[in-house]
């Protein structure tokens, strides 16, 4: 007889990437993506530091390189808080919508310097300015609105939620669901507890 | 005032309480006392 196992059901396996030395799950990917990106926004406003003491001829129209690394490390910050707030949206499934809005304007304005930094042949005329902070503008007000929604939505929500479920207390569960003899006993019951959240 | 009285306004002000709900528990507060009485009657 076989000693091979006729079982076919298996339990969901976590999908994993087999690196050289290391065994990742996706879960670790994340982390690394999510600190890689996170130390890049904190470090870049710093890594023109590095020109300060021996400068060196600047790329890209740039007459320094401490110039052009500093022109790059706002839109690097910009660009990773996006990548991040991105990532914060997917695990808050209620405000996606809103960290969505806010991730594309924070992204926005990244590739916004970054082109301004990589297209040395030309500045930016006024009017393309203020239409990038028109654009801006107008993205974070919707999301600010969505945002500031969605928390009053929520707390009134859950206003009527306990508002309710204290109707049902109060009102029907002694009429309909408890007997004569067990009434002074269930409000002796709730008083306590009404008690103790007006003591919170 | 009332403990319980005091703990249903303050829900009653943050919006957590209908003010039928309200109205019922202070009725019975009210009541109590009589009731109170009623019950030390009954026992002599």
């Amino acid at each position: 007889m076989s000693n091979k196992s006729t079982n076919t059901k298996f339990a969901p396996q976590e999908t994993e990437t087999v690196t050289g030395f290391l065994t990742l799950t996706n879960k670790s990917k994340i982390s690394v993506y999510l600190i890689a990106v996170a130390v890049l926004a904190v470090i870049s406003p710093f890594l023109h530091v590095l020109y300060l003491i021996d400068d060196k001829e600047g790329i890209f129209g740039f007459s320094y390189m401490s110039s052009f690394m500093y022109s790059l490390s706002l839109p690097t910050m910009a660009l990773c808080s996006g990548l991040l707030l991105k990532y914060v949206g997917t695990l808050l499934p209620h405000f996606n919508l809103y960290f969505k809005y806010i991730s594309y304007s924070f992204l926005f304005v990244g590739i916004f310097f970054m082109v301004y930094t990589f297209v040395p042949m030309f500045d930016f005329s006024t009017s393309i300015y203020f239409t990038g902070l028109l654009v801006v503008s107008v993205i974070l007000t919707v999301a600010s609105h969505y945002l500031h929604k969605a928390v009053l939505t929520t707390e009134e929500r859950l206003k009527k939620i306990i508002s309710k479920l204290f109707d049902f207390i109060i009102l029907e569960t002694p009429r309909k669901h408890v007997s004569e003899e067990k009434q002074i006993d269930y409000v002796i019951s709730y008083e306590k507890i009404i008690n103790e959240i007006g003591d919170e | 005032m009332n403990d319980t009285l005091k703990s249903l306004r303050k829900l009653r002000i943050a919006g957590m309480l209908s003010e039928s709900a309200l109205q019922e528990v202070e009725n019975r507060l009210l009541q109590k006392p009589n009731q109170e009485v009623l019950q030390s009657v009954g026992e002599i």
